[in-house]
């Protein structure tokens, strides 16, 4: 089944934004249950972005609600409505434009659609991962308990094939399930439209670097002179659990120019993710869950969040040491980045700037929903593999490999 | 590449001092800072430098920031050190970070918690004095002439730390300790590329892994005698408290022998009941990644060869199935070396080395090197566990979260560092394990004790010679 994102954007009435901020507080773990309760939600949160007057224009607070859920959008949405139910009037009616009536008119409406989303562990469903995790943990169980010396590997594996797959509750361990793969074919095309276009993207990246990067007043701040206050309100929320999440608001940097640069990189994201960005790793890194860009406010501000394990030190130390050219290709567009060269050069290689402008921008989430924070997500694809290696007929080599997974 | 300034390092960055067995630290306070600025510009001259060889005492010194706030420095000064070290490391967010929780919890440690209101909390802990002695004689006689300095001019003990190197530089759970440490690019000191780190991880005013300079607190207020400070290496045109000096993370930490033998005994006891001490040594070395010699498990898995073993010029591309170091070994995730998750052995190494810290650890406690048939201490025994770093977010921390602490490390699923990750767990759904790499299946031990809590820490400020002497003029 398709994972998919929804992104709802709202404003806030200004004289209840407290009161909103209030009811994600005090009904955190009533929400939690109603999410829970869908039962295809894999990670969901509420972001209250704070208003601010750009190009004389007066953008006013906003509630930002992100989720990640098997399935389509409009089922999703009835979902929501139908297991929050009140719950939703008591946040939305903080939003001018509600209607309790017709809640579900009313989340479509406030639909923005995703610059590009990706997905640590394409197609797999919140139940398919809970029953491949406990999949998992009773071979892993039958692995420790048994006896097995002199058995070859691939003995060891039909032996749990026979137990494990006659148990009812594994049975549908014995249908093997679809993993994505990288596209080769795709990506050879895409390449070969890239090197057609080389001329050109050099000529902009070019052009870009002389009439824009180069008078564009990047961020010289380093992470120790953020405001501390800043950081606590980040870092209280941080480190629960061995998951975390990651919210972040930025400005673009202005012209049209801009816009078409990262565009042009959007575009090109959503094609690697399709193609390339398939095994859970994205541009190297091995830690997200799941990760989104939304354009708001008429492209002038970009919103990214990101679900992922291990701290933020973490994160954001692989992205600069992983994919530092990526992130400058998108990121470089928008306001206080480290500067850039030629667009994917420089930029997040500065790595005291580069953290501290990722602090600086990040916002508060002020609700967080995880469906399980128990197992990274090489833990999610690893069960995948393991699932289907079970049921089939494995050489010694592969049994091997099979067996080293557990 | 920048040489470093040996002359205007304090030694123990660069030097373990071996021959240097006893050791004393004081936790001092500052009760009054005028006097206590005249010891230090007295004792500056004291101070072991990088190029010391000391022969039968030397002298260290560091600061908490309320150690630093104590003698006056300016709170604009103050404002520009290290978040990590100006919060300190008892912090909320601190301890679920560094898993100080439960046992480990600031609220139960002996010094540098903050919730006893005694002497011993945190605010009132502001110089570390590290005094150094060939034995414990001659340490005595030694403090006693210091103790009559300090304790006359404005400074008062909080408490003392008494410490020294074992036997064969053990640590009490058994094992030789401090063998592989990374060599300070620009220094004298020499060994294999990668094993060389950029100066900048360790000693502010360099450049570190990421080829930039790594914050450092400036003088951002005309106070005391700036003349002797440095301009920042980095082009800022302010004058520089930190050049040459680092971080230091302190961490009493108590070795629970008898609960970690008796574990290990009892998870690999022979069939009669009785302890198999060749299998119970295996496994214990198997956790650690060294066998108690100090010969690596990667080099050497399935026997020690005995004697004392210093080696460390080996990686783990051999082993990338983990077959001879478990991939959930104290030593193999504390550094991955040449086998980072899937990069390759340049690319790792590459990686690595941005998480690298300089340990300098001493046991306290009645000497006991222990083992699987001798493990009951008298009292507490223990390591004082220091580690030097110029970026303690990135280097301690990040090696103590997601290396140690983070139980689903490279491909494990319920594994944390087995001598110092383990959590005391309400909830019996979460597993805490170890597992050894086998064919053809992998081996776990299952229901890891805590065998190693923590007692007592804090973060410290490491200053060069010279900005020890410019304290002193504030």
């Amino acid at each position: 089944m398709k994972q998919n994102a929804l992104t709802l954007i709202t404003p806030v009435d200004e004289q209840h934004i407290a009161r909103l901020k209030q009811v994600l507080i005090d009904r955190k773990e009533d929400l939690k249950t109603a999410l829970r309760s869908i039962g295809t939600v894999h990670y969901a949160r509420w972001v209250i972005v704070d208003g601010e007057t750009l190009d004389n224009e007066l953008i006013p607070t906003q509630l930002v609600f992100a989720s990640n859920f098997d399935g389509d959008v409009l089922t999703h949405i009835q979902d929501l409505v139908k297991h929050l139910d009140t719950l939703l009037d008591k946040i939305y009616e903080n939003t001018p434009e509600y209607n309790p009536n017709s809640k579900v008119e009313f989340l479509i409406k406030t639909r923005v659609k995703e610059a590009a989303f990706y997905q640590g562990s394409p197609g797999r469903t919140v139940v398919e991962i809970a029953r491949e995790k406990a999949l998992h943990q009773e071979l892993f169980n039958q692995i420790q308990a048994g006896k097995w010396e002199g058995k070859s590997a691939k003995q060891i594996h039909e032996i749990l094939q026979a137990k494990v797959l006659a148990m009812p509750q594994f049975a549908w361990a014995k249908q093997k399930v679809k993993v994505p793969k990288v596209n080769i074919f795709g990506l050879i095309i895409c390449f070969a439209v890239l090197l057609l276009l080389a001329p050109v993207l050099i000529l902009w990246a070019v052009y870009m670097q002389v009439f824009h990067e180069n008078f564009d007043k990047p961020l010289n701040e380093t992470p120790n002179q953020l405001n501390d206050a800043h950081i606590h309100n980040m870092q209280e929320d941080e480190d629960y659990e061995f998951q975390n999440q990651f919210s972040q608001i930025i400005n673009m940097k202005p012209g049209k120019a801009r816009l078409i640069t990262v565009n042009g990189l959007y575009l090109l994201t959503r094609v690697l993710i399709k193609l390339m960005f398939v095994k859970g790793k994205l541009m190297g890194i091995p830690t997200i869950h799941f990760a989104r860009w939304i354009q708001i406010n008429n492209k002038r501000r970009m919103l990214f969040f990101s679900n992922f394990d291990g701290s933020w030190t973490q994160y954001l130390g692989d992205f600069i040491d992983k994919s530092g050219w990526g992130l400058t290709g998108i990121f470089g567009n928008t306001e206080g980045f480290p500067r850039s060269l030629f667009l994917i050069f420089r930029g997040a290689y500065d790595e005291r700037h580069f953290l501290a402008w990722s602090r600086k921008w990040q916002i508060k989430t002020h609700f967080w929903y995880y469906a399980d924070a128990s197992q990274s997500i090489k833990n999610i694809n690893n069960n995948t593999l393991i699932r289907n290696e079970l049921s089939q007929s494995l050489s010694e080599k592969k049994a091997k490999i099979f067996l080293a997974r557990i | 590449m920048k040489t470093v300034e040996n002359q205007d390092i304090q030694g123990f960055i660069l030097k373990g001092y071996g021959k240097m067995r006893a050791t004393r630290y004081y936790l001092l306070r500052v009760e009054d800072h005028a006097p206590a600025k005249k010891w230090l510009d007295k004792i500056c001259n004291e101070i072991s430098d990088g190029n010391h060889k000391p022969e039968t005492t030397c002298l260290n010194i560091a600061f908490t920031h309320s150690g630093l706030a104590a003698l006056g420095l300016a709170p604009e000064t103050l404002r520009n050190f290290a978040r990590e070290f100006r919060e300190g490391m008892a912090t909320p967010h601190r301890n679920r970070l560094l898993g100080d929780e439960g046992s480990n919890h600031p609220d139960e440690w002996r010094w540098g918690g903050n919730a006893k209101g005694d002497r011993c909390d945190e605010k009132n802990i502001h110089i570390l004095l590290m005094v150094f002695a060939i034995e414990a004689t001659v340490l005595s006689a030694f403090c006693k002439e210091l103790e009559t300095g300090f304790l006359a001019q404005g400074l008062s003990i909080v408490t003392p730390l008494d410490g020294q190197l074992l036997e064969d530089n053990k640590v009490h759970l058994g094992f030789r300790d401090g063998i592989s440490q990374p060599v300070i690019e620009g220094t004298h000191m020499e060994g294999p590329k990668e094993n060389t780190v950029a100066t900048g991880e360790f000693l502010l005013g360099y450049k570190n892994e990421y080829g930039v300079y790594p914050d450092t607190p400036f003088v951002t207020v005309k106070q005391g005698d700036l003349s002797l400070l440095p301009l920042d290496a980095g082009g800022s045109g302010l004058k520089d408290l930190g050049n040459n000096g680092s971080y230091l993370v302190f961490r009493q930490m108590e070795e629970r022998v008898d609960l970690f033998w008796s574990y290990i005994n009892e998870k690999t006891k022979k069939q009669d009941g009785q302890i198999n001490v060749e299998e119970s040594i295996k496994l214990a070395s198997k956790m650690i990644g060294r066998w108690p010699s100090g010969a690596p498990m990667a080099l050497y898995p399935d026997a020690d060869p005995g004697g004392l073993n210093n080696e460390n010029d080996f990686g783990y591309t051999e082993d990338k199935s983990g077959l001879k170091c478990p991939f959930g070994s104290h030593l193999r995730r504390n550094n991955p070396r040449d086998a980072f998750e899937d990069n390759s052995a340049k690319r790792s190494i590459k990686l690595t080395k941005k998480h690298r810290i300089i340990r300098r650890g001493r046991s306290y406690g009645e000497p006991l090197v222990s083992s699987p048939t001798d493990h009951k201490p008298v009292g507490e025994i223990g390591l004082h566990f220091m580690c030097f770093n110029a970026d303690i977010a990135g280097q301690f921390e990040f090696i103590q979260h997601t290396w140690a602490n983070f139980p689903r490390f490279q491909n494990l699923y319920n594994d944390p560092d087995p001598i110092i990750g383990v959590q005391e767990l309400n909830s019996k759904d979460v597993q805490q394990n170890f597992t050894v790499q086998a064919e053809p299946v992998n081996k776990c031990v299952m229901d890891l004790q805590r065998f190693v809590t923590v007692r007592g820490g804090a973060y410290f400020f490491f200053p060069s010679i010279t900005a020890i002497k410019y304290l002193s003029t504030i």
